[in-house]
């Protein structure tokens, strides 16, 4: 009995093998082949200087001053579009939850942002909202008589959060409103007799209802999030300066148009230990939300 | 003028016009039940009365106040909801509070308030406990606890036993009877099951569509239907009512005669007041159920109640007795006629 139960239990191992040795493989090899890389002198441009680096690239991949803006930028971009997909996110939720005429068009409305590609959202904003000659928002800033606002050169980092913003604002009112449909009515009816006002209710009732969902809203938007590249590439290109350089746009930077791939390699490691430095905190805050 | 004071209470809901003007005063200290089939308005009557629904038309006073159009939380009401609606991620303590500290109560205040009803109900040991980790007794206890604490002038429950089991309904009925006698709180109790009706009213308000059909004490709704609809609804199993050509005794106007299962005997075939056969016998220990199709009728089954247990098969065939003198009579309209006709 036992022994066939040992004996299936290494059929199955067996028959698993493949999917987690591939799995396994096409984690590791880059993993290896970056931490490889970031070891030696490796430039396109300059063939002949090979080698062993140590860690030369490291120090020069820190040294550079677009380091720190790009961190702070990464960060900044990061809290601000969460804080604001999930403060709108919240309000335009608790805003539709309630049935009135054309309920189903308005959600429809809401959800379709996230349906545009994040270069095509990218150029709408460049070119038909935030241009300060042609753009909707010059427009109107000159219809009441205000100098246009020359969004990309003025303020880079504020237009890409606007951006990615508008495209996972939707994705938080899709998971807000879904909670709210399971909220109880006759909780919050308990709550009207008790003497609860909305900010109340807000606080006491429908806060820790959508605790999970807010979690999950976090977490998922952290993950995509650290990673913004489109926007920043089809827009700012990381300019003027490093204003607007993340840390994903800052190792394009350096693999792409320096072609140095062992600076970048070693900025990629980096970029891993910045996102476990988030995931950490991340979990520390939000991860007993979701354990029960 | 009475207690709480309801003057031709009205709800519309577009163009269904769902309370028909409800006219009901109610005493301090009365335990008062509406009872009705599904979709009579009662559960939306106690919501009007709650805050919960707009009132249309009327006017409802509480204690001299007009509340007619006051917000849920001034009109010194608490409510037991079916779902007991406790706050989830509060302890026990933490939702019987909740409106105290809302209302800015002292905290000292608060807590004795909390420990006095949690010692009433039981509820000591489980202050720091959060709803899911209790059971539906000590949730209905906790959603009782909740409106105790506010000291409100009248107690609404709404349908509060439907999710319990049969054994622990019986229970909780005793202890909100027992509950009721303590405080002398005036409450308001809607239930569609007429055993919690009969068995904790000191009066029944039995509604249909929206208006009111009869109110009085338990044994007067048993005793003195005032028609058809109440005579059927209130006793189980329900009133006999056959045509009153059937019936000996008769009564001027009266085109539907009843009787209720327990006020008929049973005799031979051919010598009773209605003839037939038994269709089936429901043998359930402390009395008998037959069913008897007077006449062969199936369109006339009649139950009758007896506490011996008869040797009676299906298909047999016998005689039924009415007891004369507590027979009602039905005009065409449904309203019953009383007095010697």
């Amino acid at each position: 009995m036992s022994s066939q139960a040992r004996g299936n239990r290494t059929t199955s191992r067996l028959l698993m093998s493949p999917a987690v040795i591939s799995l396994l493989l096409w984690m590791l090899v880059p993993l290896g082949m970056t931490i490889y890389f970031s070891l030696i002198y490796y430039n396109l441009m300059n063939p002949f200087l090979e080698g062993w680096a140590g860690l030369s690239n490291y120090e020069f991949f820190i040294s550079n001053p677009a380091f720190g803006d790009a961190v702070w930028n990464t960060l900044l971009l990061l809290g601000s579009t969460v804080v604001i997909t999930v403060g709108l996110g919240l309000a335009i939720a608790l805003l539709i939850n309630d049935p009135f005429p054309g309920r189903g068009l308005v959600r429809i409305l809401l959800i379709s942002p996230f349906f545009v590609m994040p270069t095509v959202n990218a150029l709408l904003w460049k070119h038909m909202m935030m241009n300060p000659i042609y753009g909707f928002l010059a427009q109107v800033w000159t219809f009441f008589g205000a100098e246009p606002v020359d969004w990309l050169t003025d303020l880079p980092l504020f237009s890409v959060i606007i951006m990615v913003s508008w495209q996972w604002l939707p994705f938080a009112c899709l998971i807000f409103i879904t909670s709210l449909q399971s909220m109880d009515r006759e909780q919050l009816e308990a709550a009207r007799m008790d003497g609860a006002n909305f900010l109340q209710q807000f606080r006491y009732l429908y806060v820790p209802h959508l605790a999970r969902s807010i979690s999950v809203v976090i977490m998922i938007e952290v993950i995509f999030l650290l990673s913004i590249f489109a926007e920043i590439y089809t827009t700012t290109a990381g300019g003027p300066g490093t204003e607007s350089t993340n840390f994903a746009f800052l190792i394009f930077t350096e693999a792409l148009l320096n072609f140095d791939v062992g600076v970048a390699s070693a900025g990629a490691l980096f970029a891993i230990i910045l996102a476990n430095i988030v995931a950490i905190f991340l979990i520390r805050m939000i991860g007993k939300n979701l354990e029960n | 003028m009475s207690y709480l004071d309801l003057q031709g209470v009205e709800k519309y809901y577009d163009d269904f016009y769902a309370i028909k003007g409800i006219d009901l005063a109610i005493e301090k200290g009365e335990f008062i039940v509406f009872v009705g089939p599904s979709g009579c308005g009662k559960s939306t009557l106690l919501r009007m009365i709650a805050g919960l629904e707009d009132i249309n038309g009327g006017q409802l006073m509480l204690d001299g106040r007009d509340i007619t159009h006051a917000e849920p939380a001034h009109r010194d009401l608490a409510m037991v909801f079916q779902s007991y609606a406790l706050y989830p991620h509060m302890t026990v303590e933490e939702n019987m509070s909740f409106a105290l500290k809302l209302a800015k109560v002292s905290p000292a205040e608060i807590k004795d308030k909390v420990e006095k009803a949690a010692e009433k109900l039981n509820l000591t040991q489980y202050l720091k406990r959060t709803p899911k980790e209790l059971s539906g007794g000590q949730r209905q206890r906790v959603a009782i606890g909740r409106a105790i604490v506010r000291s409100p002038k009248v107690f609404l429950f709404d349908e509060p036993l439907s999710n319990l089991d049969a054994a622990l309904r019986g229970q909780t009925r005793v202890e909100i009877a027992h509950l009721h006698r303590e405080l002398g709180a005036t409450t308001i109790y809607v239930t569609h099951d007429q055993v919690e009706a009969m068995t904790l009213a000191d009066r029944v308000v039995v509604l249909q569509g929206g208006i009111i059909e009869q109110v009085g004490t338990p044994l007067e709704l048993y005793d003195t239907p005032a028609n058809k609809f109440v005579a059927q609804f209130i006793g189980m199993p329900q009133m006999n009512i056959l045509p009153s050509q059937l019936f000996r005794s008769q009564h001027e106007g009266a085109v539907e005669t009843g009787v209720r299962p327990e006020h008929m005997a049973l005799v031979a075939h051919g010598e009773g007041e209605l003839n037939g056969d038994v269709e089936m016998v429901e043998s359930l220990g402390n009395e008998t159920l037959v069913h008897i199709n007077v006449n062969g009728n199936v369109q006339q089954q009649i139950i009758v109640r007896l506490y011996e247990r008869p040797n009676l098969r299906a298909g047999d065939m016998v005689g039924v007795d009415a007891d004369a003198s507590r027979l009602h009579f039905f005009a065409a309209d449904g309203s019953a006629l009383r007095g010697e006709g």
